[in-house]
């Protein structure tokens, strides 16, 4: 038993509106905690009423700060979204078990607000990686891309084809692996829950690391609420043991159970 | 400097701030945040007598003014709990008591006499209150024939300090006490959480997958002071207070109803360094409130209107 983690009062450097629905968000932080890809933090807002603090994931760390992506989609988004500069912050961390280090070339496949975390990894990790981002439209491409380095070089797909490839990041991550598919050692996913089932059974098998979102109490493994099945058929925390995991660890995440 | 200690029994607490079972695991999780000696005492997370995994997701949904749980008592069962949990407990000097569950009367006997023989316990807490099982837990509330041969028998079992967890959803709860109270009990914690339900009005589907959960948070206060109060009228046991507590005041304020000792549960979810901040808050509350031995407000409530 050893502390490792702490609880701090934060103070929201910078914010900047993105789209409608997307924040960057530049937070203080105690500069002696470091940060991992894949790891995150809880935040709240202090207030009168009651509220449980929310995860999100590091999209960028330095010394004193780090960035976050927050995709606004209820009640505290909508409250961040209306915090000004200097806002007052309660944030603890750090959190989670973050992407593992492997050897050789990397495949990324993001879509959305999961974008943050492999950003935050293909600058921190030292092997060559190639990204493959989902995008709404061109234009949140443009939002995203102008405050998020690391997406300029990324291979795009647009739902409504308003920029490279027209249709899903799954669509087009089918067609790169037949020329590409040998050059990969492990790939590293995070997006919405069906794409990262979707992106897992096609490239099996090759190993492949998905970062999960589910819905947390606490975020740090003792109210078991956040607990995702295995395909053992045993449970684990995703804020704990997760919220990255092996997806041939996960419940649903092969073709073949 | 306030004397923040506290009498539980016949046992000294250091302070009365204690976590409460099924909020902060087994202690290691919590020992991440800060030092688990700062706390009066520490409750694990509910042991039965077989694993289980626990309720189908979801398991959790946030409420204005607190939260629905559905867990259904996942835990590795009481034989991985002593021997992977319990060592490290050697090196934390603080009060450590086991949240007993089981499905029918002998799970719960069974899992006392291997507690029994367990090193380092200070005692254990039946819970005969949980919401989210089938069978067991907020049964043997109601049925206080079956609750009294329950506890007679798991008073059998150990000469350390049992401690009744109750429900406050039982017709009334000073009789339980009671019941408890002849039956063996050195002290009662309530209240556990309240049948609670929430439906998605789109889909028109519970928010649990129990339909029904255990309802928790700031909400539940003014239930829980109630019955705290009830029973420490009632019973000459000691009471240890449980219900929506995330301040000093509240503390304070359950001190005075009849509570010896109070539990931090959900709060513990919204501030993972509660209970240590909860110990150095009610330090500087009874320093401005001017009371000098914390032990001498429990049950202090001022009944008298003065008319």
């Amino acid at each position: 038993m050893a502390r490792i983690r702490q609880v701090w009062d934060s103070r929201l450097i910078e914010r900047k509106e993105l789209t409608a629905d997307y924040l960057l968000l530049k937070v203080e932080v105690p500069p002696e905690l470091s940060f991992s890809p894949g790891m995150f933090i809880e935040l709240s807002i202090p207030n009168e009423g009651f509220s449980l603090p929310r995860p999100f994931s590091v999209m960028s760390s330095a010394t004193g700060f780090l960035e976050l992506l927050v995709k606004v989609v209820g009640r505290e988004t909508n409250r961040l979204k209306a915090c000004d500069t200097d806002c007052q912050l309660q944030l603890s961390g750090p959190l989670g078990t973050p992407f593992p280090e492997v050897q050789g070339e990397l495949l990324l496949v993001g879509g959305g607000v999961g974008l943050a975390p492999l950003l935050f990894l293909e600058r921190e990790y030292t092997q060559r990686t190639t990204l493959l981002a989902g995008f709404r439209n061109s234009a949140e491409y443009r939002a995203l891309a102008a405050f998020m380095p690391g997406l300029e070089h990324a291979l795009l797909s647009t739902d409504d084809g308003s920029a490279g490839y027209s249709g899903l990041v799954t669509e087009l991550l089918a067609a790169h692996m037949k020329e590409n598919g040998n050059n990969y050692s492990a790939a590293m996913v995070c997006g919405p829950e069906p794409m990262m089932r979707a992106v897992s059974r096609l490239l099996q098998p090759l190993p492949t690391w998905v970062s999960l979102e589910s819905y947390m109490a606490c975020g740090y493994g003792v109210c078991m609420g956040c607990v995702v099945e295995m395909s053992d058929g045993s449970w684990s925390r995703a804020c704990s043991e997760g919220p990255v995991f092996r997806s041939d660890q996960l419940a649903g995440y092969r073709s073949d159970r | 400097m306030t004397d923040l200690r506290v009498e539980l029994g016949d046992m000294e607490l250091r302070n009365p701030v204690t976590l409460a079972s099924g909020t902060a695991g087994y202690g290691t999780e919590v020992a991440e945040w800060y030092d688990l000696r700062r706390l009066g005492g520490f409750f694990s997370k509910a042991v039965t007598l077989e694993p289980r995994v626990g309720n189908a997701q979801p398991r959790i949904y946030e409420l204005p003014t607190g939260m629905l749980n559905s867990i259904g008592l996942a835990n590795p069962g009481v034989s991985r709990f002593i021997e992977e949990q319990l060592p490290g407990w050697s090196e934390q000097d603080t009060r450590l008591f086991v949240n007993v569950a089981g499905s029918t009367a002998d799970d719960y006997v069974e899992c006392c006499e291997i507690l029994a023989a367990a090193p380092r316990l200070d005692g254990v807490e039946i819970n005969v209150s949980c919401p989210n099982v089938k069978r067991g837990g907020i049964g043997f509330s109601a049925d206080l024939v079956e609750l009294a041969s329950l506890l007679k028998r798991c008073r059998e079992t150990t000469n350390r300090m049992m401690i009744v967890k109750l429900s406050p959803q039982v017709t009334d709860i000073a009789e339980v006490a009671r019941v408890c109270a002849d039956s063996g009990a050195d002290a009662l914690s309530l209240i556990n959480t309240i049948p609670g339900m929430s439906i998605d009005i789109n889909s028109r589907r519970p928010r649990l997958s129990t339909v029904t959960g255990g309802y928790s948070g700031p909400g539940i206060k003014p239930v829980a002071l109630a019955q705290v109060f009830r029973v420490a009228q009632a019973v000459a046991l000691p009471v240890i207070g449980i219900g929506g507590i995330s301040s000093a005041e509240d503390i304070i304020e359950f001190m005075l109803a009849g509570a010896s000792v109070v539990q931090i549960g959900t709060h513990n979810f919204v501030d993972p360094a509660a209970g240590e901040r909860l110990v150095f808050e009610l330090e500087q509350l009874c320093d401005r409130m001017g009371i000098e031995q914390l032990q001498s407000i429990i049950g202090a409530v001022e009944l008298n209107t003065g008319n």
